[in-house]
């Protein structure tokens, strides 16, 4: 029988983050998580971040294949009013542009396609080489970099637009 | 912006989304308790290749039994109860529902807590309108392995199997085809779930 991690709350904590990557959104990030941990229950599972990671990655093309593209339009205007709901002690000027600076990563993000976001996820938070993220999510390591090179550029130039455009208007 | 600093902004993006505290213990009990029941349930099932005859037998027996009373009662004169070759189809379709409305849900589901009320009221207001209400509780073993036979008895185990153990979701299915006409969830308000329904009902 699969025994659980002494960090069990962290490598839940990391699957959410993945899921969110996945999918770009909280509420079907959380869906996903909980699907896996089910899915890796029946299927009696070891508890590590290789086998949630697989789990979440089959729920998600699971949920893609029956379900619509998300409405990213409200669900940038709803992440905008979480931040404003969190952020209410800052002082308004300091609130004001972390929030322009977390919607417009938000929305830079949605832009990517989910293995874009995924790519970069594994890379550059959860620290994976390329080639543990070919293992992971069954592409060829070529697929990975081409992956990572192109999501990194499309953020970055997005980014970079946004920021000069904020300066012209100001 | 350069790669670094994108880098670093996507970590601190990711790094700063997390689940409640509250959300992550819910998840680590759900975990818990999973796994606990599967703890509990390995004896039993290993003694289960004994008794697999005794059952095999059992069910052999009830079989027979059944189609010798139904026999009788087919050979019985007089008997309404088969008239015929084989039942009167417009009985029989008239005491089942056309349409059955399955909701799965788990106690743990936050989805499945949004649609609810939505559901009640679709009952409420469909319930003895030719839509049979079913609920499809997934939140543990014991409850989803209840829902296997449930589906089973309602003839819809390719669509129990199709729906995968996912909840928050009201399925529209019609019996007869077993087929699934519409999925409803979170992000259908009660007015769009009631026109949905209706539509179904009464295809223009």
């Amino acid at each position: 029988m699969a025994e659980l991690p002494t960090d069990l709350a962290g490598l839940l904590q990391n699957g959410y983050r993945y899921a969110l990557a996945l999918t770009h959104d909280e509420g079907l990030a959380d869906e996903l998580l909980q699907e896996a941990c089910l899915s890796m229950l029946t299927a009696r599972a070891s508890w590590d971040e290789r086998y949630l990671v697989t789990a979440i990655r089959t729920r998600h093309i699971d949920h893609h294949r029956r379900r619509r593209s998300q409405r990213f339009a409200v669900e940038s205007a709803n992440h905008v009013l979480r931040l404003r709901a969190e952020d209410a002690a800052q002082p308004s000027a300091t609130r004001q542009v972390h929030e322009d600076q977390s919607a417009r990563l938000h929305e830079a993000l949605g832009r990517l396609r989910s293995e874009e976001r995924e790519a970069l996820f594994l890379h550059i938070v959860a620290g994976h080489s390329a080639g543990r993220i070919a293992t992971l999510t069954g592409r060829p390591r070529s697929t990975v970099l081409s992956l990572l090179q192109r999501g990194r550029h499309k953020l970055s130039a997005m980014l970079s637009q946004d920021t000069s455009e904020a300066c012209s208007n100001g | 912006m350069d790669e670094q600093t994108t880098d670093q902004v996507l970590r601190d993006h990711y790094q700063g989304h997390s689940l409640p505290d509250r959300r992550v213990r819910e998840l680590e009990e759900m975990i818990r308790q999973g796994l606990d029941e599967l703890k509990g349930r390995s004896p039993r099932q290993r003694s289960w290749g004994s008794s697999r005859i005794t059952i095999a037998f059992a069910s052999a027996a009830a079989s027979l039994l059944l189609a010798l009373t139904l026999l009788f009662l087919y050979e019985q004169p007089g008997r309404a109860l088969f008239a015929g070759a084989s039942p009167s189809p417009s009985i029989v379709e008239a005491a089942t529902p056309r349409i059955v409305a399955v909701k799965f849900y788990a106690e743990w589901c936050k989805p499945s807590l949004v649609i609810s009320p939505r559901v009640d009221a679709l009952r409420q207001r469909y319930g003895e309108d030719g839509v049979l209400f079913v609920e499809v509780d997934l939140t543990n073993q014991e409850t989803r392995n209840q829902a296997n036979y449930l589906m089973s008895a309602l003839g819809l185990e390719e669509i129990w199997r199709q729906q995968a153990g996912v909840t928050g979701e009201l399925l529209l299915i019609d019996r007869r085809e077993a087929r699934v006409l519409s999925t409803l969830d979170q992000n259908h308000d009660l007015q769009q779930m009631v026109a949905t329904l209706a539509s179904l009902l009464n295809p223009a």
